[in-house]
């Protein structure tokens, strides 16, 4: 029999009853050994029962699904009723006889007395608390589960997200670089206006005499236009600029909906993990063998001691299966949610390289090079002046020396800027900061 | 043939090892019982005749000579008792010892006029109808048999239905009047005299409940009108005094897609919100309005001003009603705090919420959370209207009626945690007939004790009125210490309470299967008397 040590004290303690009750008894043959032996087999029925309803006990801790509180009221409810069972049991047996006629180390007395002690020795089983431990187990396990599956669902969303920035960043990219190579198309064909025009301007002052007025240069109108082709590569990207804000703000906030995600993750392992659960699991078991260590009868300690330890080794069970779902939860989310922010996540949130290429992209257009290529090229115009009146050739240098002034701050400005912005845009594509940022997010574990 | 002499009482044995409480408890007294003149009263209990008591041991055949026995006859037989012999009966009454003399009578058998075996002098005859339904003899039998058994204690004793005993006691009224008009007589004078006693008893004994009394009723009624007037006014004020801050909840802006600087810092009031919305993410407890398609806001029902939202919805439920319709609308202004929390098993992106202020209920609850009542506590509007009421206190050296009282006072006034003090944490164990034990570990189920509670509020919010106490019974102890076993002394009594509902305008007693009018009360060790039954009022 399990759990029997008990038992076997209680024969012992009902065989010496019943001889010391033999041995100072006037006439043995008076003695009640049927009614004794009637009540021996119902303790004898009565002990395997208990072992079987303590077994059965151990059983309910395979269930995987029973809550903390199932588990404990469904424990706490099934040896109450045998605590009841068990007195009413026993007790039966000396129904109708009055405990004053009985000695203190008679049969009977014997029998008052377990009648009393095994439903206290149930009742404080109904009271241990490895039940409800397994239950809280059970509650943490899915708790995981259904935390693994969100936060992955999290994640994904948080990507897909970023895709649709990143696609956002990547045409805005595209369409301002379009519109700078269309832009210097536009200032290199006025340019080549101007020259043009220039030439045949100057050409004209070679059949003119010092009388005739030189006019207004034809050419001015297409530097007119130039210059406004240099103004409209100052004005339009601020547009594109703009989109490309909204994009790394809209960005910018994923990475705080991911920081906080971490935080969170971070706040929910440091309130249940495995080594906290483990260890919970460990004080309850000594707090069960302290419940149960109490007793001065012989044999109830034994029988209590070997049901804790028989049914922490069930709450094991359960703890092991929790163990897997907790490190497939850490295996899955470690350099995500936890720990140190990989770069792999950082690839998957932030894309960086596909960001450097259009930085790369937008600083390969050289526009500020290109610009000055054009200035050079104006400023060294190579004018032949012969058959041009002094006087026609200083208003020609003094037109060219304008231009130039009027050319140079702009080009200067123009590509300065230009350059500054894509300079910028090309940092800020590659995201440099924010994947440092990333990095440096404070998580579980770290 | 020698006659036959007896009380012409009736009785039932009440087996007790404790010679205090054994005896016979008389059930009826014969309509021509000499005893009728006397003290006697059914209830009381019969534990000896002439100065001698009777054994608990008593067994077969003495015990059926006892008085009221089927063969009481026989023992005054044996002593040659005469008719008109003067007897005295030691009496228990509630604890109270009597002694009641009374003369024994020579059994009489009555005839009519035609010779024929009548109820009494002057008839009816017992096999005879009269039009009725069965023989007078057959009646008077069914007759005594009921009021027997209302009359005997039978409120505590038995769960009747007082209000359909009644009816059918009535039912009886035609023939009980049709005898006293057509049989004069003692027989017909003494019947009529039961009928009606059992009818008094039936109707339920007559209360005047005060204003004050029903001061409790008022809670679930007059209190939620004020508050619900109050928290209407005080809504309305508070959405005024914000003026334009407040923006439309919904549509509202995606954190992510859109410039959360449009909308940080504004007021947006939430729609009407259920329990369905409150969720668990990653161990936090979000309250979550919104859709999909018109965007999301959060709560953190964890904050400390979710905290005192809720201490004030509670002192609402106990001050006013435990009754509201569970659903909440919350006034919040927008943080700069985007969340991405699981809401419906799907990723949910929005701007998390200062409460500022909340609704519960019909709109009968409001409490502008900005304020404070010196206590740290946000008071809900109409709070300072109510006046204060009786604090229930559960004392230790409280006696078993004041503990019943504090009880039922806890049930009307709602206060649950008085209320579960009133209740032992322990059960005594009892045998088929052995010894009993003390289980000092029982615990019961919340969930068992919410029941009970909820049973009782609605029964004091329905058709009781009030309960008081009827009778306190006297303690007697049923378990002996045994400190060798750890066991301790316990005591026991029972408290019979007389539940009042409303009968034609009147405050009276009644009985169902709903209420419960017996409660047992008890003690280990002579400390603090606790109910030992959770059972509803």
């Amino acid at each position: 029999m399990k759990y029997g040590a008990r038992y076997d004290a209680v024969k012992k303690i009902l065989e010496d009853a019943k001889q010391q009750e033999r041995d100072r008894a006037e006439d043995p043959s008076k003695l009640p050994e049927n009614d004794w032996k009637r009540i021996e087999t119902v303790i004898d029925s009565y002990f395997n029962d208990r072992s079987k309803i303590m077994e059965t006990a151990i059983g309910m801790l395979n269930d995987k699904s029973a809550t903390a509180d199932d588990q404990a009221d469904r424990w706490s409810e099934h040896f109450q009723k045998a605590a009841e069972n068990a007195h009413k049991r026993i007790s039966d047996l000396i129904s109708g006889k009055d405990r004053k006629t009985f000695g203190p180390f008679s049969f009977y007395e014997q029998i008052h007395r377990i009648s009393v002690q095994e439903p206290q020795f149930l009742s404080v089983l109904s009271g241990l608390p490895l039940a409800g431990m397994q239950g809280r187990i059970n509650d943490h396990r899915k708790k995981f589960e259904e935390e693994q599956k969100n936060l992955r669902d999290k994640f994904n969303d948080l990507k897909s997200k970023d895709r649709g920035f990143d696609d956002r960043i990547k045409r805005t990219v595209d369409d301002l670089t379009g519109m700078y190579e269309k832009s210097i198309e536009d200032v290199v064909d006025k340019h080549l206006q101007v020259s043009r025009k220039f030439v045949a301007w100057v050409h004209g002052f070679r059949k003119a005499d010092d009388t005739t007025s030189p006019g207004t240069p034809s050419w001015l109108d297409p530097l007119d236009y130039y210059l406004r082709a240099l103004d409209a590569m100052l004005v339009s990207p601020k547009t594109y600029r703009q989109r490309l804000d909204e994009a790394f703000r809209s960005e910018g906030t994923l990475i705080i909906l991911f920081d906080k995600t971490r935080r969170d993750v971070k706040k929910f392992l440091d309130g249940v993990n495995l080594e906290l659960v483990e260890k919970e699991t460990e004080d309850t078991k000594k707090t069960a063998l302290d419940q149960v260590s109490k007793w001065k009868n012989p044999g109830h300690n034994e029988d209590g001691k070997a049901f804790v330890e028989d049914t922490a080794k069930a709450v094991q069970m359960t703890l092991w299966s929790y163990s897997v779902v907790f490190n497939s939860f850490i295996d899955e989310f470690r350099g995500v949610f936890l720990g140190p922010v990989g770069d792999r996540t950082v690839a998957d949130l932030l894309e960086p390289r596909e960001g450097e290429d259009a930085g790369k992209r937008i600083k390969g257009l050289h526009v500020e090079r290109q610009l000055k290529d054009l200035y050079n090229e104006a400023r060294d115009w190579d004018v032949d002046f012969d058959g041009i009146s002094e006087k026609h050739r200083a208003h020609i240098q003094k037109m060219i020396h304008d231009h130039l002034d009027r050319l140079a701050p702009k080009i200067q400005r123009t590509g300065d800027l230009t350059m500054a912005d894509a300079n910028a845009i090309a940092i800020k594509l590659m995201k440099k900061d924010e994947a440092s940022k990333m990095k440096s997010l404070p998580g579980w574990d770290d | 043939m020698a006659q036959s002499i007896s009380t012409g009482i009736k009785t039932d044995q009440v087996r007790d090892p404790d010679p205090e409480f054994y005896g016979f408890r008389v059930r009826w007294i014969q309509w021509d019982s000499p005893f009728r003149e006397t003290e006697l009263r059914i209830g009381d209990l019969v534990q000896g005749v002439d100065g001698e008591r009777y054994p608990t041991t008593q067994e077969e055949p003495e015990r059926a000579r006892a008085i009221g026995q089927y063969h009481e006859h026989v023992h005054w037989e044996r002593l040659g008792a005469t008719d008109g012999q003067t007897i005295t009966l030691e009496i228990d009454r509630d604890g109270e010892p009597l002694r009641i003399q009374g003369p024994l009578r020579a059994e009489v058998f009555y005839h009519d006029e035609n010779k024929r075996r009548s109820m009494g002098p002057g008839g009816p005859d017992r096999i005879k109808s009269d039009g009725f339904r069965g023989s007078w003899s057959g009646w008077y039998e069914d007759f005594v048999k009921n009021a027997s058994r209302v009359l005997d204690d039978g409120w505590n004793r038995g769960r009747i239905n007082n209000k359909k005993e009644l009816r059918d006691h009535e039912n009886n009224r035609p023939r009980v009047e049709y005898l006293l008009e057509h049989y004069p007589g003692p027989f017909a004078e003494r019947t009529v005299e039961d009928w009606e006693r059992v009818r008094d008893n039936l109707v339920g004994r007559a209360v005047t409940l005060t204003d004050e009394d029903l001061e409790y009723r008022e809670l679930g009624a007059k209190r939620v009108a004020i508050v619900a007037e109050a928290a209407k006014e005080a809504y309305a004020a508070f959405m005024e005094g914000l003026g334009d801050d407040v923006i439309p909840a919904f549509p509202t802006i995606d954190p992510v897609e859109d410039d959360r600087s449009t909308v940080t810092g504004k007021i947006v009031e939430l729609p009407w919100i259920t329990f369905r919305s409150f969720i668990n993410d990653l161990g936090n407890s979000y309250a979550v309005a919104g859709s999909s398609r018109e965007g999301f806001h959060f709560i953190d029902i964890e904050s400390p001003v979710m905290d005192r939202f809720f201490d004030a919805l509670f002192r609402y439920q106990a001050q006013v009603t435990p009754n509201y319709t569970e659903r909440y609308r919350f006034i919040g202004k927008i943080l700069d705090d985007p969340r991405m929390i699981t809401y419906r098993g799907r990723p949910a992106v929005g701007m998390m919420l200062e409460v500022i202020a909340g609704s519960a209920g019909d709109e009968s609850f409001f409490t502008d959370l900005s304020q404070s009542d010196g206590k740290g506590r946000a008071p809900f509007a109409g709070e300072a209207l109510l006046a204060g009421l009786s604090p229930v206190e559960v004392r230790d050296d409280m006696s078993p009626g004041e503990l019943v009282e504090a009880m039922i006072l806890a049930t009307k006034v709602a206060n649950q945690s008085a209320w579960r003090a009133c209740f032992a944490d322990w059960r005594v164990m009892s045998g088929f007939s052995g010894p009993q034990s003390v289980d000092r570990n029982y615990i019961l189920r919340d969930a068992v004790y919410m029941r009970v509670w909820e049973h009782s509020r609605r029964l004091v919010e329905g058709e009781v009125y009030d309960a008081r106490i009827a009778r306190v019974e006297r303690p007697r102890v049923i378990l002996e210490a045994d400190p060798d076993l750890d066991v301790p002394r316990v005591e026991e009594l029972k408290v019979y309470i007389d539940h009042f509902g409303k009968v034609d305008g009147e405050y009276r007693a009644f009985s169902n299967v709903n209420v419960n009018r017996r409660w047992t009360i008890q003690r280990l060790d002579d400390g603090p008397w606790k109910i030992a039954d959770v059972q509803h009022l």
